[in-house]
């Protein structure tokens, strides 16, 4: 009875309910009919009041009043007046100091109720230390700060009087003064650009952090979620608190969780310049979750940059643009910093022409290495974002690491630096329109060769830019396929490092690195393990925490060893490059691990070690989960390897679908990957691993159109070796239509594409059976048998573990 | 610290048995934290639920390490914690005879003023226990409504439901909790 009345009680308030959904006028009469009379008599009342509007008592949540305040508090000399604001980890009161006759209102903002977590800690430091770094008019000033004898720890700052910018929200009026509030925006910016020069971002800049004083100076304050791009604090991209931001005045980047820049300060601070002028909010995204508001934000972005929607026509086109280009879905479009921005806003103070109007040069060049698709993409981004960087904002670019070294340099070196590089860069001499058209490699190659010679003449007073840009230029020589050039200018740029650089210097590490990776590009093995181990050597003598420079150089020996098929060593070194990822600890990203174990598993199966090999592929693909987006490329290999491995495995009929699913997957991601430019290898290696894992099921036709739709949409990847699966599963089809004389054909291509496309030419098992099953079938015995036996070498060499092969190399 | 984070990715990935054991870490974690609160009472302040989640969050999560999604997640495990903690602290208070202002839960009213201006946490806590008997989803949706302040759209997507079912179930409940009041007073 007890369990028919409960259920009855949840049906009823389930039917209710549903009444709301009706005008409120037909709700009664529709639940009347509902239900019994009785049941409809007890839950009247419920309906009566669910009908109301107002939430009442439940408006907000509870709120639990308590014990005494601080209020009258004394901290250190400092008398705590009122509160003014109250936030997850602090609170900040207004306070006065009290000794002699001396008098001073000051904030006190006081880390709330004693946390002894160590975090909470280090960050109240960090901002601690933030502030100390920052003296510029338009920062509130940091005072004094510590800890009090019952240890509480609080930062005391200059008390800024005045009114937060909301209280400019006055479109007319602002317009009407629009000299007065645009020069208010060039101050707030020249102080956040101190604070970009400083390597700092606020990451939280809104209305409410900038306080306008009477004598109308705007100060920023709140620096509490500011991000120092230090070695130190950058413990890796997604270090950041996200649940501490503003969603409204964040970029898309910040609510994404990804990596922040300088250009992110830019886009707030273009929202509130939108706000200040238009009266409103572009959009409201403040009780979105994160991937909603992430698509509200983008789609009003691109609405509103491709000028598809208006601003009031009374707001001037040149400051439309400057809007506009803070507001950038691409944070490579925007200003780099707030630096540039405050210039603009000055050009356009003064009628000069505002950058916003036109692509800068340095954005026409990254556009034409991602219009040409280089081969040294990553290498000449990082190095023109250096350049970039330089002037601007000096840690534009991801690899705050190697960029440390640059914002300790004194800003007027790194501006001389900035200079010089930018002229050469940009002058009229170098006319990147014309020389597109000679081809795509060649200007770039100009570029390099003319900013090498300007290094070797100068920047000798300092070492780090030098060394760093040095190995930078000699990075992308090696990617553009100019070995020799990248060995030479490293090997120089190596011997004159260790001569000027510090003997620990993380720069130097760096060089060294960069010089084993030339040669490394090259297949230069010698000289390859010859710098990779020095740099383990240095970074072990340096004593110092485990870096992640470290996890890659041991994870790029790992992989030197594959390339000469030493399994057994490359499995030994990607074991312990995993170990130190794991000790690492911080580095539990998917982007780290996924590759990671990829590799692992690759190794482990060229070993013979099967099993082991599956569970690293899996681990690889299950780490991949966390962060899809970014680990398509190593997670579309895993699934790949997988499908191969369990297609061998065992050819049961589930087997083979599950293998069908794997080869489906690598496909799918490999796919997206292609149309994006990328990965093109993995597309063909899966799809003739697929047609394979088709044919093995009797599925010929499937097969058959698969290749025929792939090698129509990538004709250029026929005759690469890649496409050995493709020329295997063509010659299964004309086996198995009985058309000997093709079948030959195709298993022979597939051999030599093999034998061309791969640097491990051993595993050429099963291309070799194939061909002496095709050559049995001709008749051809003599032939079929080498072959066979051969094909029987091959795979014996393969389980045993290691093979002759790479016994010998690493014997020589 | 890694234990949580662990357990909201396992809880992401659909184990219900995870999710029981993260929420029982936390209930430990946030009385903890509540009470050491208010025994400290020379440094400590006005305290909503909100900062006692969201230290408690920086706590088990550590600052670096919180992205939406487990905030949301972090939220929605809060909520049953938080009430608990709250409905001990009042209960503890009350033992002690002590203020009887801070045993009593306080919201403000709309401008209607028609409503009692005041909860019972006690009281309403002893509702709550009777509609989760007879319909836990809608006493969830309290729970992470009304005590872990989620919106509703935060609720939609954590519940798989969609707006407007989170907004009917809420008013219904919320009735249906007014109601047990009034006759608890009565």
């Amino acid at each position: 009875m007890a369990s028919s009345e409960t259920t009855n009680q949840a049906e009823l308030l389930r039917l209710v309910e549903q009444a709301l959904e009706l005008p409120p006028n037909e709700r009664h009469l529709w639940l009347k009919q509902k239900v019994s009379p009785q049941d409809y008599q007890s839950i009247r009342r419920l309906l009566a009041k669910a009908s109301e509007d107002t939430q009442g008592v439940w408006a907000s949540p509870p709120f639990q009043h308590s014990r005494p305040s601080m209020i009258g508090r004394k901290i250190g000399p400092y008398e705590i007046k009122r509160r003014i604001a109250a936030g997850g980890m602090a609170q900040v009161f207004q306070a006065q100091r009290v000794e002699g006759d001396f008098h001073q209102k000051v904030a006190i903002k006081i880390l709330m109720h004693n946390l002894d977590s160590i975090s909470v800690l280090e960050h109240f430091e960090i901002e601690r230390q933030i502030l100390a770094d920052l003296d510029h008019p338009n920062i509130a000033r940091l005072l004094d700060g510590g800890t009090t004898e019952d240890d509480i720890q609080y930062v005391v700052m200059e008390y800024v009087d005045g009114v937060h910018l909301n209280n400019y929200f006055d479109p007319p009026k602002n317009l009407r003064e629009l000299k007065n509030v645009v020069q208010l925006f060039i101050k707030i910016a020249q102080g956040l650009s101190v604070a970009h020069r400083a390597a700092i971002i606020h990451r939280d800049i809104k209305p409410s952090n900038i306080i306008v004083t009477k004598q109308a100076e705007p100060k920023l304050l709140d620096f509490g979620i500011a991000k120092i791009l230090k070695p130190d604090y950058v413990i890796s991209p997604k270090n950041t608190i996200v649940g501490a931001l503003t969603p409204a005045y964040a970029s898309p980047e910040q609510i994404e969780g990804k990596n922040i820049t300088t250009t992110s300060d830019v886009y707030s601070l273009g929202i509130c310049l939108f706000e200040v002028f238009t009266g409103y909010k572009p959009y409201d995204v403040e009780s979105q979750t994160p991937v909603a508001a992430f698509t509200t934000i983008k789609s009003w972005l691109i609405e509103f940059t491709d000028k598809q929607k208006h601003l009031p026509t009374i707001i001037p086109d040149d400051l439309a643009n400057i809007m506009r280009k803070c507001v950038a879905v691409d944070p490579e479009q925007r200003y780099l910093g707030a630096a540039e921005l405050a210039e603009d806003l000055q050009n356009f103070l003064e009628d000069r022409p505002v950058r916003a109007k036109s692509p800068t040069a340095s954005y026409r060049l990254r556009k034409f290495v991602r219009r040409n698709q280089l081969s040294a993409i990553a290498a000449l981004t990082a190095l023109v974002s250096l350049i970039a960087a330089l002037g601007l904002s000096i840690y534009q670019t991801r690899e705050a690491n190697h960029l440390r070294a640059l914002a300790e340099a004194q800003l007027s070196r790194a501006e001389t630096v900035s200079r010089y590089l930018g002229d050469l860069l940009l002058s009229p001499s170098v006319n990147w329109d014309s020389r597109i058209q000679v081809g795509p490699n060649a200007s770039v190659r100009d570029l390099l060769i003319a900013a090498e010679a300007q290094l070797m003449q100068d920047l000798f007073d300092l070492p780090d830019v030098r060394v760093e840009l040095l190995n930078k230029i000699s990075e992308a020589r090696s990617r553009m396929g100019d070995h020799d050039a990248a060995i030479r200018i490293q090997t120089e740029n190596v011997a004159w490092a260790k001569e000027n650089l510090p003997i620990d210097s993380p720069v130097l590490e760096d060089a060294i690195y960069f010089l084993g990776a030339a040669h490394h590009n090259d297949l230069r093995f010698e000289g390859t393990f010859k710098h990779y181990l020095e740099v383990l050597e240095r970074a072990d003598a340096r004593n110092l925490p485990l870096s992640l420079r470290q996890a890659y150089v041991t994870n790029d020996i790992a992989m030197a060893y594959a390339e000469q098929s030493q399994w057994i060593s490359a499995v030994t070194y990607q074991g312990e490059a995993l170990s130190m990822i794991a000790r690492l600890g911080t580095s539990d990203e998917a982007a780290v691990w996924t590759p990671a174990y990829y590799n692992f598993g690759y190794y482990l199966y060229q070993a013979g070690q099967i099993e082991q090999a599956e569970d690293a592929l899996r681990k690889a693909l299950t780490i991949h989960q966390i962060q899809p987006d970014i680990t398509m490329s190593p997670a579309s290999k895993a699934y790949l390897r997988l499908a191969r491995l369990v297609m061998f495995k065992n050819q049961t009929n589930s087997a083979l679908l599950e293998s069908e699913g794997y080869a489906r997957e690598a496909l799918r991601l490999s796919s997206q990957l292609a149309e994006k430019g990328s990965d093109h290898s993995t597309v063909i290696l899966t799809a003739g691993t697929l047609a394979q894992v088709l044919i093995l099921q009797n599925r010929f036709q499937e097969a058959y159109t698969l290749i025929e739709e792939i090698e129509e949409k990538y004709p250029l990847w026929k005759d690469k070796g890649e496409a050995r699966y493709l020329a295997y599963a063509r010659a299964k089809i004309h086996l198995e239509q009985s058309d000997l004389e093709h079948a030959k054909v195709m298993a022979e291509r597939a051999l030599e594409l093999h034998r061309a496309g791969t640097i491990h030419p051993e595993d050429s098992g099963p291309f070799l059976k194939l061909l002496a099953e095709i050559y049995g079938n001709l008749g051809l015995d003599d032939q079929a048998i080498n072959l066979k036996n051969a094909s029987k070498t091959a795979y014996d060499q393969w389980r045993e573990g290691e093979s002759e092969v790479s016994k010998e190399k690493r014997d020589v | 610290m890694s234990d949580i984070t662990d357990l909201l990715g396992k809880w992401r990935a659909g184990d219900q048995s995870a999710r029981n054991k993260a929420i029982e870490l936390l209930s430990a974690e946030i009385s903890k934290i509540a009470r050491r609160l208010i025994s400290k009472e020379h440094n400590s302040v006005e305290l909503t639920p909100t900062e006692l989640v969201n230290e408690s969050m920086l706590r088990l999560l550590g600052l670096s390490r919180i992205d939406w999604q487990d905030r949301a997640h972090f939220l929605a495990m809060s909520a049953r914690a938080m009430r608990q903690t709250l409905v001990d602290l009042a209960r503890n208070r009350s033992a002690r005879k002590r203020d009887a202002q801070v045993v009593t839960l306080i919201t403000f009213s709309g401008d209607q003023g028609s409503e009692d201006t005041q909860i019972d946490l006690m009281e309403l806590d002893k509702a709550l226990n009777e509609l989760e008997r007879i319909d836990p989803f809608r006493a969830r949706i309290v729970d992470l409504k009304y005590f872990a302040g989620l919106s509703n759209v935060e609720i939609a997507a954590l519940e798989n439901i969609s707006e407007s079912t989170v907004k009917r179930s809420w008013r219904v409940a919320r009735a249906y909790l007014s109601i047990q009041l009034q006759d608890q007073d009565a």
